[in-house]
């Protein structure tokens, strides 16, 4: 079964996402530019995906909680507790 | 970011590039481009020079951001400052998803930086330049709750489109649809004649329906009515410009008996690419309630074939009511990526300045009850 990461980087992939060097976890997404407008929104709809329900993206801090694929990881853990 | 792009600030010799890119945000039109530029742009009252950003490939500008100049005021005593309306993102379709918008974002702002503005703020954000905005230090305050009075006419329209749509070619032609039921031109503002406003605003006496602002007097009521939340500026300057915007076109009207005591601006959109089943309510002033509900009246009963929107997020519970009771329902909330409803969004400009707090007027910016928010303030209206 496919993980959670490996979920994350194949949206990346899809959304062809220019990755300069290898991606890992702390690979920085958002603050580096790398994650353009459609990484975002195919990121955005997986998340909704993934927690199962409507996501408020103004309600939370984007460029932090979604920085690096851990931030996702984690952020999508959290959310899914709380719904 | 691919070495063959270069970030420029817009200079004259571009306008015409300008012009051609935004024919994929604005309209198809070169003509209604050109007015929009000039006006929003080049004919600004606030800011002299054009703040846009763009990127260039091939000596092509193949991206773009805009900043425009809109003076707010808000505090006891009253403070007036011009803060930047960012807007005009737009990358060509081909050069879309190559990181263009994160490095012309953190250029302008790197740019802008370096003159006296403190905040921009954007009320029109589509669902990717939200994205991308809350990716680049924008916060957002809150929805603008858009209200919609749903006209049935519009519901039949529709119904009849799809009806048609679902028919084969051949038989839509020859289909006793379109005879029985044949399309009734959809009315636009422009439309609406002497007759029918003497027709409808009979029982009304004090209010009339006119083409042009009464831009003196609508400042000296909104003066009149006062207020501290954050707000434009909505002075008589303001307004002549503001109504010039092409690709709105608006209607007035006004409630007096010896002076102005209320006003209701509707609008529609002038661009092929725009909604045409709407008519907005981008201003509504008054020194009462009961005057307020008055105008709204007329405008349902002068734009009875289409939806009417208004934002309702910063209007008193007894509008929000007498919206309610006229048969308006908020929008309903809908998925992040998909049709975010419009947001405010706020930035400091100053990269030091995002972990400050974000005061206009004294007042915390991110909260909404700091705001006086109506459509007009922004490029939606």
């Amino acid at each position: 079964m496919q993980s959670l990461r490996d979920k994350i980087i194949a949206v990346l992939e899809v959304s062809n996402v220019e990755l300069d060097g290898e991606l890992n976890e702390d690979t920085p997404l958002i603050k580096s530019g790398k994650l353009d407008s459609l990484g975002l929104f195919n990121l955005a709809l997986f998340v909704e995906r993934e927690i199962g329900g409507k996501l408020d993206v103004t309600a939370f801090d984007l460029a932090k909680e979604w920085n690096t694929i851990n931030d996702i990881v984690n952020f999508i853990a959290r959310e899914q507790r709380s719904g | 970011m691919n070495s063959t792009y270069e970030l420029v600030r817009y200079e004259l010799g571009l306008k015409g590039q300008v012009i051609d890119l935004q024919s994929h945000l604005w309209s198809p039109s070169v003509a209604l481009n050109t007015a929009y530029f000039e006006w929003k742009y080049e004919r600004n009252p606030y800011v002299a020079e054009s703040l846009i950003y763009l990127v260039m490939h091939d000596g092509r500008a193949v991206g773009m951001r805009g900043f425009h100049g809109m003076q707010w005021e808000g505090g006891i005593p009253n403070q007036k400052s011009i803060v930047l309306y960012a807007d005009d993102l737009v990358i060509a379709p081909e050069h879309r998803n190559r990181g263009l918008i994160p490095k012309i974002m953190a250029a302008a702002f790197e740019d802008l930086a370096k003159r006296r503005y403190r905040y921009a703020f954007n009320l029109s954000a589509g669902p990717i330049t939200l994205l991308s905005s809350l990716a680049t230090g924008w916060r957002s305050v809150g929805s603008m709750q858009p209200m919609r009075q749903r006209s049935w006419r519009v519901v039949l329209r529709s119904g009849r489109n799809r009806l048609i749509t679902r028919l084969p070619m051949l038989s839509r032609k020859n289909s006793g649809i379109l005879r029985l039921w044949p399309e009734k031109k959809r009315a636009s503002l422009a439309d609406i004649d002497a007759e029918l406003v003497r027709h409808k605003l009979r029982d009304v006496p004090s209010i009339r329906f006119e083409d042009v602002p009464r831009c003196a007097a609508m400042a000296e009521l909104v003066e009149r009515i006062g207020g501290s939340r954050i707000r434009h500026v909505r002075n008589a300057e303001y307004f002549q410009w503001r109504f010039q915007n092409p690709l709105g076109q608006y209607r007035f009207l006004f409630w007096e008996k010896s002076r102005l005591e209320g006003y209701l601006v509707l609008q529609e959109y002038t661009s092929a690419y725009a909604n045409k089943e709407v008519v907005n309510i981008v201003d509504w002033e008054a020194t009462s309630v009961a005057v307020q509900a008055e105008l709204l009246q007329a405008a349902m009963s002068l734009a009875a074939d289409r939806n009417l929107i208004i934002w309702s997020v910063s209007l008193c519970q007894q509008l929000t009511a007498v919206l309610d009771k006229a048969g308006f329902k908020l929008e309903p909330q809908t998925q992040c990526g998909t049709q975010e409803p419009p947001v405010l969004l706020a930035r400091p400009i100053r990269t030091e300045e995002l972990d400050s707090d974000w005061l206009f007027a004294g007042q915390p910016l991110l909260d909404m009850k700091s705001w006086d928010v109506r459509m007009l303030y922004s490029m939606h209206g």
